[in-house]
């Protein structure tokens, strides 16, 4: 009696352990899209935003020639073409993965580079009592309309919100692909850094998750 | 004969209690571990449909540049003779339907091509306020000068945004940036040995 409770209470917990083994093996084998650095950084590449720029050069001066009473200003403007470009520095770039949220630590959007047309497509509008205009205004006017361009062009919240909110959206999409494909569901929360590496903005957490599980949920 | 049959039924409520009992153990552990499990989705079938749902971004679609610009504006009798020179800071919003983006998969090739719209411009935006001039005519310097000024320069950027390839290209491109930041990641996970590759949308 005693050789056949044993026996019973043996049998007993080789099945418990055996069902307790089975979930760990499924879990081994589940498909799982772990949010990749480098995947980030790539995106973080092709979300920089090429902008056309049109912009106009204004160079004014009083009383460069004349005898007297008698004297000129100096007027005209120059019309011109220049590319700028807006993006992310991927060097800072950087993610931790804290359970299932996601934190992409991402420095703010700023002007990556400037590159105004070549100057023999500029034109030029000068004003009808104008000073006679030489290569050495042209030189100076054009000088003067890239260091504005620049300065403009780096203060425009407009396009730098628009390429900070670019680089953050096709971030959320790629979470939300790993999510979608995944076996694990992450949300994301953005560490936006200023150019001295400090924190100056954290996004609230968001779940990325799927049309299909949008809809059921609603 | 009757102790044989006592220990022949003791065996078997033993027998039976053991067989509840692990039962009640295997459906308890099978339970507790689900519990700790996410619920398991079912695996995704990648398809161009997938990828064509990926790219739909509704707030990617719009991209605005700067264009500040100068008009002229001709005398409206002699319209051979310029009455003025105005400039303008004007904002364009192009457009792309990202929902128009759709895949096709050579597999001979081992290339997906995205098909991508064209971009077109959604407004126009002239900040009055910006408004400057420089005359030729001085009696076109006028009270109402700003109303018609204002209007030239809209007709102006207008006409830029119709004929300045530039615009278009660039959007264009940013939007091509865009498709493969966000399909690249499933293409490179599900389609092995393949590349991307775009079509149209320029």
């Amino acid at each position: 009696m005693k050789k056949l409770s044993a026996l019973i209470t043996a049998i007993a917990v080789m099945l418990s352990c055996t069902a307790c083994s089975t979930p760990q093996e499924t879990e081994t084998n589940q498909l799982e899209i772990v949010p990749q650095i480098s995947r980030i950084r790539s995106i973080c590449e092709l979300a920089v935003m090429d902008c056309y720029y049109h912009n106009v050069a204004k160079s004014f001066e009083e009383d460069v020639e004349g005898f007297l009473w008698w004297t000129k200003d100096r007027h005209f403007w120059i019309e011109y073409n220049a590319v700028v470009r807006y993006g992310i520095d991927v060097s800072y770039v950087n993610i931790s993965v804290e359970d299932d949220t996601v934190v992409i630590t991402l420095p703010k959007a700023r002007l990556l580079d400037c590159t105004i047309d070549d100057p023999k497509d500029f034109s030029y509008i000068v004003a009808k009592d104008s000073a006679a205009i030489t290569a050495e205004d042209e030189k100076t006017a054009i000088a003067q309309a890239q260091d504005e361009l620049i300065k403009e062009a780096s203060g425009n919240s407009t396009l730098l919100d628009q390429a900070q909110q670019r680089a953050e959206e096709l971030l959320r999409e790629y979470i939300k692909g790993i999510n979608d494909m995944g076996q694990k569901t992450y949300s994301v929360r953005f560490n936006i850094i200023d150019e001295n590496g400090q924190s100056v903005q954290t996004s609230a957490e968001s779940e990325e998750t799927s049309d299909s599980e949008t809809k059921a949920q609603s | 004969m009757n102790k044989n049959k006592n220990g022949i039924v003791k065996i078997i409520i033993v027998v039976a209690a053991a067989v509840i009992l692990i039962g009640i153990g295997i459906g308890l552990a099978y339970h507790f571990s689900q519990q700790d499990q996410p619920a398991e989705k079912e695996p995704e079938i990648v398809t161009m449909s997938t990828l064509e749902k990926i790219v739909n971004v509704s707030k990617l679609s719009t991209v605005k540049f700067v264009y500040n610009g100068v008009a002229t504006v001709p005398n409206e009798e002699k319209p051979e003779e310029i009455d003025y020179y105005v400039s303008y800071n004007a904002e364009i919003s192009v457009g792309i339907d990202f929902d128009a983006v759709y895949f096709e998969q050579d597999e001979e090739a081992k290339i997906i091509y995205a098909h991508m719209p064209m971009p077109y411009v959604t407004n126009v935006s002239v900040e009055i306020k910006s408004l400057d001039y420089i005359f030729e005519n001085d009696k076109a310097n006028t009270v109402t000068i700003t109303q018609t000024a204002y209007e030239k320069c809209v007709e102006d950027a207008e006409k830029e945004c119709k004929t300045n390839k530039d615009i278009f290209k660039m959007a264009s491109d940013n939007a091509r940036n865009a498709v493969t930041a966000l399909a690249q990641p499933i293409v490179d996970e599900y389609f092995e040995g393949y590349h991307m590759e775009f079509k149209g949308g320029e």
